[in-house]
């Protein structure tokens, strides 16, 4: 018996054993390279880094809080929360709260899907041959990936302020790192960014070159985290690295010659609304539309002043969601003639804060004249606008547009131009009227308000360059160039009150502003914003009405609390067994949520 | 004491037999005597009649004595439960002293064990045998649905109502996080599908409870293992047998009475909640309020809208079978089709084809034995099916239950309510309203799927002793399908501007080979020996799919539509997709196994079984799991010294087992990081040219390895009252090691998580069975009962946290602070995590009581008022957080229980059975109160609701769901749980055979029934169907969350059954 027992385990062991039984349940996997056998080549490298980029597409998708500068819109004193009534998002976003405590999870995680995925590309592309890569490619992918890195760090670190910092792919629990430590690798990648990118890549229409990150968008980067840093935590230097070192990049950025990028001839070509096809140019047909009285040729994606923003392919499946939330509304979400050029069927998650508009309009150094100012803002409803603001005496670009009454709130009839989604003629003889001029240009594409944006979210433009050496330099060499082009006379002096201005009328609605008064005024930047937008004009569900801060939850309050960061998604405190702390605002007992009848209007 | 039952019972019987010897006529001649067993004891209640004319009969009495009046000439036949029948012809004789022989025939039955079969009496295991007549009889779509009131120890609950669902198997506990079900092996193979098969053509289902008995089958059969055998043709059945089996029903939804509110009452609960939403209602719906005002319509209760009035079922089943003594065969013919009961006006629905070919060969015969025999089992199943997603938010069914009663669903002209009609009645009340039964109208659907599974083998019996056999099985599944789309505007933003059609196709295939070797034989007279070595080889064969997407179809019509039927190249379609995959052929399990059996006497019995698996799915050096197992039985009835109970106890056998069984079903290379390459962006200046980008999916484990189950088993076996009664005991001690663990990940490790063995969990228990078979003259019955207790309690969870996380947001998107279940070691697996209550503030002065005592308030004390909740501060720090939350359910019934009665009277049978389980808490809402305050409202929450002084102590007033008395600071609690005992009487049939009183028609069986299914369930449970069968489509171990779910069908049906 227990020989035969003995017999059988014996023999069962001996097969065991065997190597050669043990290779028959190997198994090749066909359908994927595993890490142990990628990367091998210089193409599987590039594969590697363009996963760096491949991320920032899961940044547009999903709730309107992934995007950051559609946030950093909303939260300003730009733009009201506006939207429908279901639409908690973006009302709690304009006012420091959250619609759940959950609503940064799914964002959370891409951005580190976006450090894990760098961290891997910067480990396996360094370890690889040198011998295995064309000419200085090596030092380019590397190059590249440190800007990724840099760009998603800085975005996390504009928007929860502390965070674990994973700088490889080895990870463990870990607490938030410290402010400093998070400026430091973002410094350190940037400069790395800086030396390891070819100098020769600069702006280019090239294939495979177009949209890349670029030293020279390193450089702007730098500019724009080292001014935050230092504006917002008071300091003079960011990791070692002084103004003067910053100066020297932006200005090797700005120098056209080398970088390549430039100014386009006018602003408002930038954006989709200047479309040739909405505006029946395209046709050889003149539809009447502003572009057409203007004159005014979309420059296209990969514009020459997008030193750097975010692409979307024509035959991929991403798209830029910032027009189906800021795109405004009708009752049937279907463009019509009131609502021409433009689409209508947004979510009209955004109403442009009349305040901030009169502020503009009435300005002398600037107005209406500012060829910037009808390039921004849209305005409609010729009646409403005459009796809701008699200082308004422009132009009212769409006079019978009437909206949806039922389901907009926080509507000042002011919506912003940029971005927004474009309606156009299939034709000249207006065949059909498509709902995405998109779809025109390449029918892959959907015709569809919503998901067939494919323009870029453009996060640094070289006017931004431009501005930040003069702020840094105390010149009016930038701001006269973009005065110029905006049809201004030029200033015959700095002073910070012109810069501070002009930086507000050119980036008007892109996403600027929240963080230029953050590190501006870093306590005060709550008050600002709501003193320069309480008691402006908004319909609620078509009635009269003032806008309103929530009582004892005032955007100051928030901010006070706050300083403009956003909240941990509480899943990942839950996960991180209590090594990662909520930040401040957010608490329990901080009232944070914002849910369904908070708005303070009676209708 | 037994004596005395004896005469109870003995008395009861002389009645009845007196009773139906009243019916009989006086005949020629009386006939009396005895009926002695062979102890010589009296055997009491014999049945001694007339063979041909049943109505002639008579029962033996206390003593054995009996007399009855016969024709001369005649047949008579004396039968005893317990004892073999004895039938004689009357010649002069008027004495007759009758020694009936005990029959054993119940115990000598061979059941089939994992590659073999064994005599009952000698197994040394916990298994249940089911016999294809007692499943067949349930007329159940699926064999599973027929196992409820038999099978102590084992859970089965259908994953949900909708037709053709499959069915979730737990024996004796759930004890992994991964796949719980069972090993299914059909004929011979593994991995088989009980869904394709006809419960016509099982002949028997084997359950293997204990580690011990499922070794032979090692790795997955961590969790038991069911073998199914289908019908085979016998050996000198030399007229085929012609079986046809034909029922037709139609079922009604179990919803316990639960439906959506109107529009006025549900507007009226919108204002009670405190909430102004409809303050302006006249001004959005203005068409619909005239409506309501006019007594035309009053809101659209979906739910019911979508009932599937009298959804019909029916099934035809054609057998034939024989065989002589080379060849036999068994074929079948299955037609059945269900519609499901929810769905309308296009309602799910379930057609299944079976065809069903077994046969074998006798190839070399010698002194009448198969030296060399080849044989096949083939199953083929064609299904087509429209389902229907249930359990979880967003499902069809959530929808149903929670969509806003204000849009209607049809027009007052009985036309449905489209988005025009919005348009035209200035219907505004909610944004992107879609009409469900619109939506469900729209797509067209048509698809079938054919599986394949069979086998065929070899076996050669050189001498009689051993036994070598070869078995080669394949699996293949085939799906085609067909769709369209037609364009369609439901609402604003919900649109299609063109239609679409999509088709697929898909084959896959696996394939199983093994070889045994088997010999036995019996020493010395007393001791034999049966040994068995075998390998096994488990593979994926080659597999692809296709399928593909195009609009704009050229004739605009479902018939009409397809890939081709589009205008254009498919460059030129903008909405044109293609995919495609494959796999490539490669080995997933590779094993070795032996056992051996020996018996002394049929008296002492000891088993042994080693097996080694190898498993792909892990990385070299973690891949072999071995898993031993050793049994032992005792048949002490048998020993000499027991003789003095035999008038009494008829058997008893002490069995107890030991073992280990694996568990590796995961996705593979999970010990590999894997690279994705579907990630995509475009550097080109045009924007057409996106490029790939790869990136690692997930965080790589190379240590994973196999989950074990380990089980200690101790049981008894026994027959009483001339087997009368049947009595089987089992405890058993189940843990399940090494658990297979996906635990989801910090999001800063930047990648997927991969599995992990992370934790182990004890299943114990106790089963209880008890059979009754008897007759009282005529009338034959017996009386079923089982019960079985099982606790579940994890042992540890090897996780940083120590313990596994379920989904946050159970109840609500906004409940999201803490998992609302967890596995945690000392609790039982899944259970409920949340803040606790004792009750609903009732008045003010209870608030006042309460705040002088100094509780804590959840929302401060000024704002609590009668009708909150009174939430517990666990530890009295005057906050409610984390540390608050415990167990507030426990998703596991304590007990189960089944039963049945089955009742023979002439050709009359009824049957009637049941099961219940109690000890459970299943977690409800229908509606998200913290995330959707414009959900609609059920009648039985309605009900719920706290409506003043002592109406109720458990569930809260109207108020806006982001109240803490819905979402307690963003935790789970204990509100939103039930007790969701329940007792469901399954099946109820009646039946009349022609035959038993027809004598001379033609057939073997001519029997017509009515049957119906689920009629009954007593619960306390305010939901639909208490049995829910998900965790709402979340984590496999989380069961008994009830977030909408498709309720299981009550059917009523009637058929028949003739075998020629």
């Amino acid at each position: 018996m227990k020989k035969i027992l003995f017999t059988i385990a014996v023999c069962v062991l001996t097969l065991v054993s065997c190597e050669k039984l043990d290779s028959l349940l190997d198994t090749k996997n066909y359908s994927k390279a595993d890490t142990s056998s990628f990367p091998q080549t210089e193409k599987d490298a590039e594969q590697l880094v363009n996963s760096a980029y491949s991320t920032m597409h899961s940044l547009y998708t999903g709730s309107i809080f992934k995007i950051n500068l559609f946030r950093r819109m909303i939260a300003s004193d730009d733009i009201y929360g506006a939207g429908s009534k279901s639409s908690k998002e973006t009302t709690a976003d304009d006012r420091l709260l959250a619609p759940s405590s959950d609503e940064d999870n799914s964002v959370w995680k891409s951005f580190y899907n976006g450090l894990f995925r760098c961290n891997f590309a910067l480990e396996a592309i360094s370890a690889m041959d040198d011998n295995l890569f064309t000419g200085d490619n090596k030092a380019w992918y590397l190059g590249q990936t440190h800007f990724m890195r840099a760009f998603y760090l800085w975005e996390m670190a504009e928007r929860w302020e502390t965070f674990p910092l994973t700088l490889s792919t080895a990870v463990e629990n870990m607490p938030k790192a410290s402010v400093d430590e998070i400026y430091a690798a973002i410094a350190a990648d940037l400069t790395d960014a800086i030396n390891m990118i070819p100098a020769k890549y600069g702006y280019s229409k090239d294939n495979n070159l177009a949209g890349r990150a670029t030293k020279y968008a390193a450089e702007a980067l730098m500019g724009r985290v080292w001014m935050f840093y230092t504006g917002f935590y008071k300091k003079t230097d960011m990791a070692g690295i002084n103004k003067t070192q910053v100066i020297a990049w932006l200005e090797d950025c700005a120098n056209t010659n080398v970088s390549k990028f430039d100014l386009e001839k006018d602003q408002r070509e930038l954006w989709m609304y200047s479309n040739e096809y909405s505006s029946g140019i395209a046709y050889g047909v003149d539809f009447g539309t502003y572009a057409n009285k203007e004159n005014l040729h979309w420059v296209g994606n990969h514009s020459k002043e997008t030193v750097w923003g975010v692409h979307f392919s024509y035959t991929g499946s991403g798209y830029n969601r910032l027009a189906e939330w800021l795109g405004f509304r009708n009752s049937t979400q279907t463009p019509n003639k009131d609502s021409y050029p433009y689409s209508a069927g947004g979510n009209g998650n955004a109403s442009v804060n009349p305040l901030f508009v009169r502020e503009w309009y009435e300005d002398p150094d600037y107005g209406p004249n500012d060829k910037r100012f009808y390039g921004t803002i849209l305005v409609a409803n010729k009646k409403k606008i005459a009796k809701a603001y008699p200082w308004y005496k422009g132009e009212v670009e769409l006079p019978n547009f009437t909206g949806h009454d039922s389901k907009e709130i926080e509507r000042t009839w002011f919506y912003t131009k940029k971005y927004q989604a474009m309606a156009a003629y299939s034709d000249g003889a207006k065949t059909t009227l498509k709902k995405n001029f998109f779809n025109i240009v390449n029918g892959a594409i959907n015709n569809n308000a919503k998901s067939g944006n494919k323009n870029d979210a453009i996060y640094i433009r070289f006017a931004d360059v431009l501005l930040m050496l003069d702020e840094l330099k105390e010149t009016t060499t930038g701001m006269n160039r973009l005065r110029a082009r905006a049809g201004l006379e030029p200033y015959d002096s700095y002073s910070f009150e012109r810069l501070q201005k002009e930086r507000r009328y050119e980036f008007a609605t892109e996403g600027m502003r929240f963080n230029d008064l953050r590190r501006w005024y870093p306590e005060k930047a709550g008050e600002i914003i709501e003193k320069n937008q309480t008691g402006g004009y908004i319909e609620f569900l078509g009635k009269e009405n003032t806008y309103q801060e929530l009582p004892g939850r005032s955007f100051s309050q928030r901010y006070a609390l706050t300083r403009g960061f956003w909240m941990i998604p509480q899943e990942q405190i839950n996960l991180q067994q209590g090594m990662l702390e909520q930040n401040e605002g957010f608490k329990d007992g901080q009232n944070y949520l914002f849910v369904d009848g908070d708005l303070p209007y009676q209708n | 004491m037994f004596k005395k039952l004896m005469k109870v019972a003995g008395i009861l019987m002389i009645f009845s037999a007196l009773w139906g010897g009243l019916e009989a006529s006086a005949q020629n001649r009386t006939i009396s005597g005895t009926v002695v067993d062979a102890d010589k004891q009296p055997v009491i209640g014999a049945a001694v009649t007339v063979v041909g004319n049943a109505s002639i009969g008579a029962a033996t009495d206390l003593d054995g004595a009996f007399t009855l009046s016969v024709p001369a000439g005649a047949t008579i036949s004396v039968e005893s439960i317990g004892y073999k029948s004895q039938t004689f012809k009357i010649g002069d004789q008027s004495v007759f002293n009758i020694v009936l022989e005990e029959d054993n025939e119940m115990l000598e039955e061979t059941v089939v064990i994992g590659y073999g079969t064994q005599k009952k009496r000698l197994l040394t295991g916990a298994t249940i045998n089911i016999t294809g007549e007692e499943i067949q009889k349930m007329n159940t779509t699926n064999a599973l649905g027929a196992l409820y009131s038999s099978v102590p120890g084992v859970n089965i609950v259908q994953s949900s109502g909708v037709p053709g669902a499959g069915y979730n198997i737990t024996i004796r506990g759930l004890g992994t996080n991964g796949n719980s079900n069972p090993l299914i092996v059909i004929d011979g193979v593994a991995g088989g599908n009980l869904d394709d098969l006809n419960p016509a053509d099982i002949e028997s289902i084997d359950i293997l409870k204990d580690a011990a008995s499922a070794a032979i089958y090692g790795a997955r059969a961590a969790n038991g293992v069911v073998l199914v055998t289908t019908r085979q043709g016998k050996v000198g059945e030399k007229k085929a047998t012609v079986t046809f089996d034909a029922y037709m029903g139609f079922q009604q939804p179990n919803t316990n009475g639960v439906h959506g509110v109107t529009a006025s009452e549900y507007l009226d609960l919108v204002k009670r909640a405190g909430l102004n939403e409809y303050d302006n209602i006249e001004e959005t719906m203005p068409v619909q309020m005239e409506w309501i005002r006019k007594g035309l319509w009053n809101g659209t209760d979906w739910f019911t809208e979508s009932i599937n009035k009298n959804a019909p079922t029916n099934n035809l089943a054609v057998g034939i079978s024989g065989g002589g003594d080379a060849v036999r065969y068994s074929f079948s013919f299955t037609k059945s089709y269900s519609e499901g009961t929810l769905g309308a006006p296009k309602p799910t629905y379930y057609d299944r084809t079976t065809v069903r070919a077994n046969t074998d060969f006798s190839i070399l015969k010698k002194n009448n034995r198969d030296v060399i025999k080849l044989g096949e089992n083939v199953t083929v199943s064609i299904t087509d099916s429209r389902g229907m997603s249930t359990g979880g938010r967003g499902s069809d069914v959530s929808n149903l239950l929670t969509k806003t009663p204000l849009l209607p669903a049809w027009d007052l002209d009985g036309s449905l309510y489209t988005y025009e009609k919005q348009l035209r009645d200035g219907w505004d009340a909610r944004d992107n309203e879609v009409n469900l039964l619109e939506q469900q109208c729209l797509k067209e659907s048509q698809g079938k799927g054919v599986r394949v599974q069979g086998n065929v083998y070899l076996e050669v019996n050189p001498i009689k002793e051993l036994r070598l056999r070869t078995a080669f099985g394949v699996r293949a599944n085939t799906n085609f399908s067909r769709e369209y789309t037609p364009k369609y505007q439901l609402t604003a933003s919900t649109f299609q501007e063109y239609d679409s059609v999509k088709q697929s196709a898909s084959v896959s295939t696996n394939w199983t080979w093994e070889l045994t070797a088997n010999y036995k034989k019996t020493f010395a007279n007393d001791h034999t020996v049966e040994a068995l070595v075998g390998t096994s080889i488990e593979a994926t064969g080659w597999g692809m799919s296709v399928n593909g997407t195009r609009s704009n179809t050229k004739f605009g019509t479902w018939e009409s539509a397809n890939l081709s039927s589009v205008d254009g190249a498919l460059t030129s379609d903008e909405h044109a997709s293609m995919g495609g995959s494959n796999t490539v052929p490669y080995n997933n399990l590779l094993s070795f196994f032996g056992r051996v059996n020996y018996s002394y006497k049929d008296k002492y019995m000891f088993t042994a079984i080693v097996r080694a698996d190898g498993s792909c799915n892990f990385a070299k050096g973690h891949r072999w799991g071995v898993f031993p197992s050793v049994s032992a039985g005792w048949v002490i009835s048998s020993e000499p010294w027991m003789q003095s109970t035999k008038n009494w106890l008829n058997f008893f056998k002490i069995r107890g087992s030991w073992g280990q069984n694996g568990n590796c079903r995961i996705n593979n290379f999970q010990y590999t990081g894997t690279i994705s390459m579907s990630g995509q962006y475009d550097f080109s200046y045009d924007q057409t040219n996106p490029v790939t980008a790869a990136y690692p999916d997930n965080i790589p484990n190379p240590n994973l390895s196999w989950e074990t189950s380990e089980q200690l088993a101790i049981g008894f076996d026994s027959r009483f009252f001339h087997s009368r009664l049947g009595v089987i005991f089992d405890w058993y001690i189940k843990d399940t090691k090494d658990w297979l663990v996906t635990p989801p990940n910090m999001g800063i490790l930047g990648a997927s998580a991969s599995s992990i063995n992370g934790g182990a969990v004890r299943n114990s228990g106790v089963e209880l069975s008890f059979t009754w078979n008897d007759h009282i003259g005529d009338l034959r019955y017996s009386v079923g009962l089982n019960g079985s207790y099982n606790k579940n309690n994890v042992l540890y969870i090897n996780t940083a946290e120590g313990y596994l996380k379920g989904q946050a947001k159970i109840i609500s998107e906004n409940v999201a602070k803490l998992e609302g279940y967890r596995a945690e070691p000392g609790k039982p697996i899944g259970y409920f995590l949340g803040m606790a209550s004792e009750g609903i503030f009732q008045n003010q002065k209870q608030i006042d009581d309460y705040n002088a005592k100094g509780y804590a308030f959840m929302n401060g004390y000024d704002a609590a008022q009668p009708g909150d909740v009174i939430w517990i501060d666990q530890n009295g720090d005057g906050v409610y957080d984390e540390k608050d939350c415990v167990e507030i359910g426990n998703p596991h019934p304590d007990f189960t229980m089944g039963f049945s009665i089955s009742l023979q009277w002439k050709g009359i049978d009824f049957s009637i059975n049941g099961s219940g389980a109690f000890g459970q808490q299943v977690m409800q809402s229908y509606r998200q109160f913290a995330l959707q305050d414009l959900q609609s409202f059920t009648n039985n929450l309605v009900a719920r609701y706290w409506t003043g002084e002592g109406s109720t102590n458990s569930f809260p007033r109207y108020s806006s769901g982001s109240h803490n008395n819905f979402k307690c600071n963003s935790y789970n609690s204990d509100i939103f749980i039930q007790n969701a005992d329940y007792l469901k009487i399954r099946n109820i049939t009646l039946g009349f055979d022609f035959k038993q009183v027809f004598k001379k028609i033609p057939f073997q069986q001519l029997r017509v029934f009515v049957t119906g299914q689920n009629l009954i369930t007593i619960t306390g449970y305010d939901g639909m169907d208490p049995e829910v069968g998900t965790g709402s489509g979340v984590d496999n171990w989380s069961s008994g969350i009830d977030t909408g779910f498709y309720p299981s069908p009550k059917v009523f049906m009637a058929g028949v059954s003739i075998k020629f």
